[in-house]
């Protein structure tokens, strides 16, 4: 029979910064898509969604009622359970990776709590290997999705998908490896923390290479323009959830949003120091009046605004690169990832571990 | 040197941020949508829309029922009856015109010698039944009226 403190303790520590996950998750995931609408449109000299409440501000609520009162249609010759498990998988793996991440410092909430508790639901030692690993399973939705439609294009999106997001695992695996030698810890606070004097992306000559070469990686990962080539509408109706219609295939939409957003919050705590403040000018010369005005300006942000400014930052370069990029080819994809990233990555971490032992980074 | 620019230029995407730049700065200039149905662009002069028939200097409608409209037609959109008179005059017993057939080529009014039937730059022709889309000569008397009304209200 548990206490009452023990109640109160597993309401505190686990419901509420669930609930409050799973709502910051949800309402991102809706207005993602009305901003990546409007974000395209503007981009091609458009307006995009304006009727639906102020500048079609009420739009994702309209296609979210839509979804659902869509008739829920699973083709004949479908594999039925698999079909109905596929978007959930992929949904699942989505919202359990963003699970590790740290939105802010450790904080008592004001001195409303009695000791100091991370900003994740789980702060876990080994979060980066555990976002890896639900990145990678997150392929077997797609995969299940690809088969259990029993359509030629499905499968074929499917296939791309799986052939896509191994080759560019490597690459993106190497590149956190280099990061975590830099950070020397595998917990994402500790990443964000080992930052304090100095990004990652700024840590010459490994960083910015190891952050490009994760940012590609990541959009290949999220089956984004350029590399969206498992959904390619031009060729493939539109991949692999093509039989998918109403509510299932919103699943599948959300999916790829909080993926974006797992991205690119990896993105920002592992090369642009997390929810520390932007310093426009370095320390060195915070001894002249006005800079040091505006660096303590900037530093008087809450961190957690300077993590999700970061994050609507990449979340924005998506939108842009989609409004910008056509799509590769095939093969250009898979030579870019095995010809190119994969040696550099390689090289990227050989030279970080050299320069760690030489006590240089 | 020229091969080195080249490489260089694809090692640091210089033509991806130039794309990246002009995306931006569209974005950024104002779109070229114009909200439609609370915001309608003025017709050009001259632009073919819904047909009209002036009246001549008696008040009746000025077709003299020669038919060459009939015979010009391509889309054969329109019917003229005619029948004789008790003065051996020509009668015009109904003139229609079926919008859904209408190309709105224009062949008809320069065809007319009296100038009778005409053209007005309304364009918004959406009705609820497909009655409303045949035209007979009193309606399209009504909306020569209607637009020359307009157009006669607005000059002074």
């Amino acid at each position: 029979m548990p206490g009452i403190h023990q109640i109160v303790n597993i309401v505190t520590s686990l419901v509420v910064p669930v609930v409050l996950l799973l709502a910051f998750v949800m309402l991102n995931a809706a207005y993602l898509s009305y901003m990546e609408r409007k974000v395209l449109a503007h981009m091609q000299a458009r307006l995009g969604p304006m009727r639906t409440g102020w500048h079609g501000l009420l739009q994702p609520i309209a296609d979210g009622i839509k979804f659902m009162m869509k008739e829920d249609i699973i083709p004949a010759k479908a594999d039925k359970w698999v079909f109905r498990i596929a978007p959930l998988i992929l949904l699942t793996m989505a919202f359990g990776a963003i699970v590790v991440i740290p939105f802010g410092p450790s904080t008592d909430l004001f001195g409303l709590l009695t000791k100091k508790v991370p900003l994740s639901v789980s702060n876990l030692n080994i979060g980066v290997l555990y976002i890896l690993a639900f990145a990678s399973v997150g392929t077997y939705g797609v995969i299940m999705a690809g088969w259990a439609s029993n359509n030629k294009y499905s499968l074929m999106g499917g296939f791309r998908s799986a052939a896509q997001m191994i080759s560019y695992e490597i690459p993106m695996a190497f590149a956190i490896i280099t990061v975590v030698l830099m950070a020397g810890s595998l917990n994402l606070s500790d990443i964000v923390n080992a930052q304090e004097n100095r990004w990652f992306i700024a840590a010459l000559p490994v960083g910015p290479v190891a952050f490009f070469l994760y940012l590609f990686a990541g959009i290949a990962e999220t089956n984004r323009v350029p590399f969206d080539l498992p959904e390619a509408e031009s060729e493939l109706v539109a991949g692999y959830f093509t039989e998918y219609s109403g509510i299932r295939f919103a699943l599948f939409f959300m999916a790829e949003y909080i993926s974006m957003m797992v991205v690119s919050l990896l993105v920002s705590i592992m090369f642009l120091g997390g929810w520390l403040p932007v310093q426009i000018l370095p320390q060195t010369l915070g001894h002249i009046a006005p800079i040091a005005w505006i660096n303590r300006l900037l530093a008087a942000v809450p961190p957690t605004m300077w993590l999700l400014v970061k994050l609507y930052f990449f979340l924005f370069f998506y939108m842009w690169l989609r409004a910008t990029l056509p799509r590769y080819r095939y093969d250009q994809l898979m030579t870019l990832s095995w010809k190119f990233l994969l040696p550099l990555s390689l090289g990227t971490l050989l030279v970080a571990a050299g320069m760690k032992q030489m006590g240089w980074l | 040197m020229n091969k080195v620019k080249k490489l260089l230029k694809m090692i640091f995407l210089v033509e991806i941020a130039q794309g990246l730049a002009l995306t931006l700065k569209t974005m950024l200039a104002p779109a070229v949508t114009r909200q439609y149905p609370t915001f309608k662009r003025k017709p050009i002069p001259g632009s073919r829309g819904l047909h009209a028939m002036r009246r001549d200097e008696k008040g009746n409608p000025a077709c003299i029922g020669c038919g060459l409209c009939e015979a010009v037609c391509p889309a054969k959109a329109i019917t003229v009856v005619t029948t004789e008179g008790p003065g051996h005059e020509k009668v015009v017993n109904s003139y229609e015109l079926d919008l859904f057939r209408c190309v709105f080529c224009g062949f008809c009014i320069d065809a007319c010698p009296v100038s009778a039937i005409l053209m007005t730059p309304e364009f918004e022709l959406a009705c609820y039944s497909r009655k409303d889309a045949f035209y007979t000569r009193d309606r399209l008397v009504e909306v020569g009226d209607n637009y020359m009304g307009r157009k006669a209200a607005k000059k002074p």
